[in-house]
């Protein structure tokens, strides 16, 4: 009897499989072989998950993976396979893309999947191109005939998928082709259809950048806030939301009455039961309202007095101890924040926020601190006692996010009072974190309070060393200008600027003479030789010799690059120029100097510095040099020269320029090494010659200050532009090189700073005001080292003999 | 606006990603690597909410997640969201995974990935929050099932139906017939 059971069994469950499979049109094979297939799929997408999951290290699941990624790749790139097979690739594929390892060749078969295959194949194959896709990658517009079709079939799960798929492949380009058939489906019987739709269109309208289509589109979108089902209305409502900050406020205050009429409905309880979140009626939608209510009442008076009585009411009824609670509790305060709310209500909105303060949760506090400062705007009155406290002790909390978000509020309610107090928190904070981008944020905070609120010049200084020790690589040394034009103006104060002075160059002096000085960084040691430069006088026992040596032994430091060099060269020319003893070792250590340096720039200043040394009659002519507005700075004096040169038919000079076009071959004689120093300047935007522009920036700067420092700087750039008048008078200039005298700088307006380079390149520093002697002396030195023949650095160019203009205009000499 | 949600456990082995701005897949990486490495360091006594990190965004985002068990859920998302509201959209979230998986556990989200994303994208479209209640998801999610269940229903048939066959052990079952009991006839008496 068993036997025949079974022999019954066996023939029924055969028939029944041939009784389905023929139904079904599938050959028997076939099937048997699709469903196997697709069992044994599965088991083998298990034991890879596995494998991965399990894998040792790094390497080992690189190699799973990428064994895996072949397999499928070749499986996919078989032709005819089926939808099932398909499918359960891409599975794999979403894997691996998800842990790192690229599926590119699987993008094509998602799009695929989605147009053909059934429910399930169409589900995974949208997935799938959600993940891969986006709106920049091409492959979307193969999918846009799928999403049009299936936004337009009968069937709701079809309208649903292609209604997301809209989401995250619709580009610009691409809206008016869908944007009609989702605007139709606003009108769905189907409410999770309408939902869809409405955040489909969020998306075109973000997308679009037509404004007529905007207009049509916001129609349709105040018709759907009052649809009956409110997870519609609250698709909506976060639609407008995005709408209005993103485009302009005003297409929608007319919403105002509606927006809090939902309000209202909600939170008087008239909203379903199922709606409740921990006995909080619907709080995502509340927050919305709030916050777009917030944004169409900013800054209009009559406005945010219609939104006052809700956000009572709202108030009140939020006094329920659920977290969700707080939520709204703290949006309400935020709208008290963002419209012009009368006093009482923002005095509400502070007793609010010290419940938030004083709550233990790190989250309350936290947001608390985050609402403090608006509220405070708002109130006229200062910072109280109470919430000092309260927000010093944040200040204490091992949280580092809490922490921040105090030194925030710190930062907002600033004032002349508290600023060293704030910065010093500030720095502290700086101290310990090591996170860049905050460090950054932090620092630029701390300049921006020094110099609004703080007039206390040696408080600054003392700051300043503070920060640049700990945060030496992120100060530009645009700021550090900044400081030096504050200090000089401090120095040059009638009462307090000696005392001034004498204290920074006791500090800088002290710090220069500690044994720390290798870890100085490298700003402060720019400072230190600038101040120094500045106020050395002031300090009784440093002899300027003494002074000198220690600059050149901060020459030597290795933390010192180009930038650092150049200044502190310029404060010893500075210094040299000043005062007429120079220490003996000085000259010596300078050579040393020289001799290790590769920058030409760097050796340039040097070489000029020993001369100024060395020639003690240079520096008495500078002193009686007249004054700079009288300058030609076409050296019309040099005419007589230059027209006897001509004469000798020696060639007259070409502009830089000219050299580059014309592509002058080396049998000329030209050292062409040499004009690798020059090469920047042909590299910058609009400039022409080098030349050109020192003719340019010979109108004269007497202001040394920083801002003086940017017009020459502008005043270069402006220059190139026009060509340059007396091209050969400056031929002449090369000719009597070291002997000529620079035509330019009296003593007084003798720059004593030089700024170090901001973002301009350090050679750029050439064609500052404060460095006339060094562009004389740099064609010096450059004629130097190619041979002092004129003709080599100027193929003919016959056309200047025109401009052999004997003149001598008002000539200084 | 939601920029991305991410989810890994506590080795910082991504589990699920889903980004709402484009980046290309070697940032998409990275971001993963760094929101792990901010989030670990943190306590449990600190707040949900993070900000820093230079990846995503630029100044205007910040991170809130929430730690439970093995993984980590967050969110990125912009100053347009309200934190403890999003933190609350969490709590929905894992709820729903846990109602649809039953006690739901890392495992279910390594071996049915889409079927989480499909939760997912009930709860969040576009970057926007689509739904808030875990009911409508839910209900959502069991049409859908029901729908795919339907069109399957003819070609997956054999496979049923061979799954099922394999699942009848034959000599068990046969064993286990009870025929009914004979009705008792009194003793035969002829």
């Amino acid at each position: 009897m068993v036997y025949e059971m079974t022999d019954f069994w066996g023939k029924s469950l055969g028939s029944f499989q041939s009784f389905l499979s023929s139904k079904t049109g599938l050959s028997r094979a076939e099937s048997v072989a699709s469903t196997l297939g697709s069992l044994s799929c599965q088991l083998h997408q298990e034991n890879f998950i596995k494998a991965v999951a399990s894998a040792e290290s790094k390497q080992e699941e690189e190699d799973l993976v990428k064994k895996e990624i072949n397999v499928v790749e070749n499986i996919l790139s078989k032709p005819g396979i089926s939808p099932k097979l398909v499918e359960q690739c891409l599975i794999q594929a979403l894997y691996c893309e998800m842990l790192g390892y690229p599926v590119t060749f699987a993008y094509v078969h998602a799009v695929k999947l989605a147009q053909q295959g059934n429910i399930q194949q169409k589900r995974i194959g949208y997935l799938a191109s959600s993940q891969f896709l986006s709106m920049e990658n091409e492959l979307g517009l193969l999918l846009i005939n799928t999403i049009q079709k299936d936004i337009r079939s009968t069937n709701v799960a079809n309208i649903c998928m292609g209604l997301q798929a809209v989401s995250y492949v619709v580009n610009t380009e691409m809206v008016p082709a869908v944007s009609f058939m989702v605007e139709e489906k606003l009108k769905h019987a189907h409410a999770a259809v309408r939902k869809y739709a409405v955040l489909a269109l969020q998306h075109c309208l973000l997308q679009a950048s037509n404004h007529h289509s905007i207009q049509s589109a916001l129609l349709r979108l105040e018709q759907v806030l009052s649809d009956s089902d409110i997870s519609v209305v609250a698709a909506a409502v976060t639609t407008l939301e995005t709408v209005v900050k993103t485009k302009n406020v005003t297409l929608c205050q007319h919403l105002i009455p509606s927006l809090i009429q939902i309000q209202q409905q909600i939170i008087q309880g008239r909203l379903s039961a199922k709606f409740e979140f921990h006995s909080v009626p619907f709080p995502w939608l509340q927050i919305k309202l709030l916050r777009l209510l917030g944004l169409l009442c900013a800054g209009d008076k009559i406005l945010s007095g219609s939104v006052g009585m809700i956000l009572k009411e709202t108030l009140q009824k939020a006094e329920v101890n659920q977290p969700v609670a707080y939520a709204i509790i703290l949006e309400c305060i935020v709208t008290i924040n963002a419209i012009e709310a009368p006093p009482e209500m923002v005095e509400l909105a502070l007793k609010c926020v010290s419940k938030f303060l004083k709550s233990s949760s790190t989250d309350l506090k936290y947001l608390g601190v985050k609402v403090l400062s608006g509220v405070l705007n708002k109130l006229q009155d200062s910072f109280s006692t109470e919430h000092q406290d309260i927000v010093m002790e944040c200040l204490q909390h091992p949280d580092e996010t809490l922490h921040l978000k105090t030194l925030n509020l710190l930062y907002v309610i600033c004032n002349p009072s508290n600023v060293h107090t704030v910065c010093a928190k500030m720095i502290d904070f700086l101290e310990k974190t090591h996170d860049t981008s905050l460090q950054r944020n932090l620092v630029s905070k701390v300049l921006q309070l020094a110099g609004k609120h703080s007039s206390d010049h040696k408080w600054i200084i003392v700051t300043l060393e503070r920060l640049l020790r700990t945060t030496d690589n992120i100060i530009s040394s645009e700021s550090i200008c900044e400081v030096m034009k504050r200090l000089k103006g401090g120095f040059s104060h009638k009462t307090e600027g000696r005392d001034l002075m004498l204290f920074a160059a006791s500090t800088y002096w002290n710090l220069c003479t500690s044994s720390a000085l290798s870890d100085m960084p490298e700003l402060l040691i720019q400072l230190s030789a600038w101040t120094l430069a500045e106020c050395w006088c002031e300090l009784k026992d440093v002899t300027t010799s003494k002074l000198q040596e220690k600059l050149c032994q901060l020459l030597q430091l290795p933390v010192c690059s180009d930038e650092t060099k150049l200044c502190i060269l310029s404060s010893l020319t500075n210094v040299t120029l000043k005062c007429s003893d120079i220490s003996k070792n000085v000259p010596s250590l300078l050579t040393a100097f020289l001799e290790k340096e590769n920058s030409p720039l760097i050796k340039q200043k040097t070489n000029e510095l020993l001369r100024l040394i060395c020639s003690p009659d240079i520096k008495t002519k500078l002193c009686k040099l007249p004054d700079v507005e009288n300058i030609d700075s076409t050296l019309s004096f040099l005419d007589e020269y230059v027209c006897e040169a001509l004469q000798r038919n020696e060639s007259p000079y070409l502009p830089w320029r000219s050299h580059i076009n014309q592509h002058t071959n080396l049998t000329d004689g030209v050292n062409r090494n040499v004009y690798s120093v020059f090469k920047f300047e042909c590299n910058q935007s609009s400039s022409s010659s080098p030349v050109d522009s020192y003719c340019g920036s010979y109108s004269v700067q007497s202001d040394p200050s920083f801002h003086s420092f940017q017009s020459s700087q502008d005043s270069y750039k402006h220059k190139t532009s026009t060509k340059t008048k007396k091209v050969w008078t400056l031929e002449g200039r090369k000719k009597e090189n070291s002997k000529k005298l620079p035509s330019s700088s009296s003593q007084e307006s003798f720059p004593v700073e030089e700024l170090p380079a901001e973002n301009l390149h350090s050679d750029a520093l050439l064609i500052s005001s404060s460095s006339k002697i060094t562009e004389v002396v740099d064609k010096k030195c450059v004629v130097e080292e190619c041979s002092s023949n004129t003709s080599e650095l100027t193929p003919a160019l016959k056309d200047l003999h025109k401009d052999n203009r004997p003149e001598h205009l008002n000539s200084n000499v | 606006m939601i920029k991305a949600i991410l989810v890994f456990n506590n080795h910082g082995k991504p589990r699920l990603t889903k980004f709402y701005y484009h980046y290309p897949e070697d940032m998409q990486q990275q971001i993963v690597r760094e929101t792990f490495q901010l989030v670990s360091k943190r306590d449990d006594n600190v707040c949900n909410f993070l900000e820093g990190g230079s990846l995503i965004g630029g100044s205007d985002y910040k991170l809130i997640y929430r730690h439970y068990a093995t993984l980590y859920f967050v969110f990125c998302v912009d100053s347009s969201e309200s934190e403890l509201g999003i933190l609350d959209l969490i709590q929905v979230f894992v709820e729903t995974l846990d109602k649809c998986f039953e006690n739901v556990c890392e495992l279910d989200l390594i071996f049915h990935v889409d079927k989480v994303h499909y939760i997912l994208n009930e709860l969040v479209m576009g970057g926007m929050v689509l739904e808030t209640n875990m009911t409508e998801i839910i209900s959502r999610i069991e049409d859908q099932n029901k729908l795919e269940k339907q069109e399957a229903g003819l070609s997956a048939a054999p496979a049923r139906a061979v799954s099922a066959v394999k699942n009848i052990n034959i000599p068990q079952q046969i064993k286990d017939i009870k025929l009914p009991d004979l009705p008792h006839i009194g003793s035969f008496k002829f």
